[in-house]
């Protein structure tokens, strides 16, 4: 199963998060701020990241330029789940430039949804 | 009929006065109220979202895990959107009714004390240090009750939020704080965090209703709880602001001292 790091500054939803994907069989690790999520990916071998775009004094979007100027990073599959539809904060260029597997928007995607693109995005990498 | 910034289309309510004098000279200021109304309201819609998807995911995962403990949570989160929601219906209609708001004597050192221990309530796992800074002398102020209560709640329960999203170093404090000064008798709750000043403030108040994350140096969240409490203390005639108590940022109002009880 994979290693998942959750970007999420809502305390309550990045717990629901957890224990949902853990329950699906996957080590997750928490991340309120893009600080904390780059010293995660620096210490463990993740294989996906969802991330929040509105963040607290850096938003996603920084962290994903982040994470795709590292070659080691490279592989790692990035699933954006926000409060922001789908190209309202970033163009659909630049979301497929910085390499973003699925695009949620958070309102509207259930736990169940959450999980099934996490398995199809796991799924792909396998194949 | 108006058109705001949105596209939404409007009417005021003088329209059914049939007075065109009255129409006129009560247009300018409806539109305004109307237009910080319909702001608040976006605020408050994409405050809402948040615990409206905390409640459901919070539900889900229940059904899930087969984890009853759960049912607690929503409860708790259901509140928490109902206070945003009462909050918001007090500051419009305080705004609707103008000059005529009933101002009274307030002590405001037993408003924050009741505040004080409305967030200490709402901290179950006691994460913060609630502090209480009302030494000194001043009298009561003019203000109504109510809706200073209700201001300084959603104060402390944003500032509250806010650290959830950080890694404090230090324990992280929320401090109700009241002091004289030369305007008046300040008031405010203050707390250990960066990201709050006066010009990220003043662009909060410009970018609120209009954009998701208006104060984005301090939350992720829309901070309706902020511009409602500005918008309360606004029908009171003061005014929030950015303000400093001893090292700890926050937000403050000025309230004139009750002249009644000053004669007695």
């Amino acid at each position: 199963m994979a290693q998942i790091v959750v970007v999420e500054p809502d305390k309550l939803l990045a717990l629901i998060y957890k224990q949902a994907l853990e329950h699906a069989g996957h080590s997750v690790y928490l991340a309120a701020t893009i600080q904390r999520a780059v010293a995660i990916l620096d210490l463990k071998a993740i294989d996906m990241l969802i991330v929040e775009l509105q963040i607290a004094q850096h938003n996603g979007i920084e962290l994903l330029y982040e994470l795709r100027s590292y070659t080691d990073w490279n592989r790692v599959r990035i699933i954006i789940q926000s409060f922001v539809p789908e190209g309202r904060m970033m163009s659909s260029q630049t979301v497929q430039h910085l390499g973003v597997d699925s695009y949620l928007y958070k309102p509207k995607t259930s736990l169940f949804e959450l999980c099934m693109t996490v398995e199809s995005m796991l799924d792909r990498q396998t194949v | 009929m108006f058109h705001n910034n949105y596209g939404i289309r409007y009417t005021t309510h003088t329209l059914t006065t049939g007075v065109e004098s009255v129409v006129t000279a009560h247009s300018f200021h409806s539109k305004h109220v109307d237009d910080d109304s319909i702001r608040l309201l976006l605020a408050l819609a994409e405050q809402m979202k948040r615990p409206l998807i905390q409640a459901s995911r919070s539900a889900e995962l229940a059904r899930m895990t087969s984890d009853i403990s759960k049912i607690a949570d929503i409860e708790l989160i259901a509140d928490t959107g109902i206070d945003v929601i009462e909050s918001f219906i007090l500051s419009l209609k305080l705004q609707q009714a103008g000059d005529t708001i009933p101002l009274e004597s307030v002590s405001l050192s037993a408003t924050l004390s009741d505040v004080a221990h409305m967030l200490q309530k709402l901290d179950g796992s006691n994460y913060f240090d609630v502090e209480l800074h009302i030494a000194g002398k001043y009298g009561p102020i003019m203000a109504h009750a109510k809706g200073l209560q209700v201001a300084l709640l959603n104060i402390g329960k944003v500032l509250m939020s806010t650290h959830g999203e950080r890694y404090p170093s230090d324990r992280p404090v929320i401090a109700l704080a009241a002091r004289k000064t030369r305007r008046g008798i300040a008031a405010g709750i203050f707390t250990n965090l960066d990201g709050l000043d006066s010009k990220s403030f003043a662009r909060a108040r410009n970018l609120y209703g209009r954009a998701s994350q208006p104060i984005s140096q301090l939350t992720s969240e829309s901070g309706a709880g902020i511009f409602i409490a500005d918008s309360l203390l606004h029908t009171m005639e003061s005014n929030l602001r950015v303000s400093h108590y001893k090292k700890l940022t926050g937000l403050a109002a000025t309230f004139l001292p009750s002249q009644q009880l000053t004669l007695v």
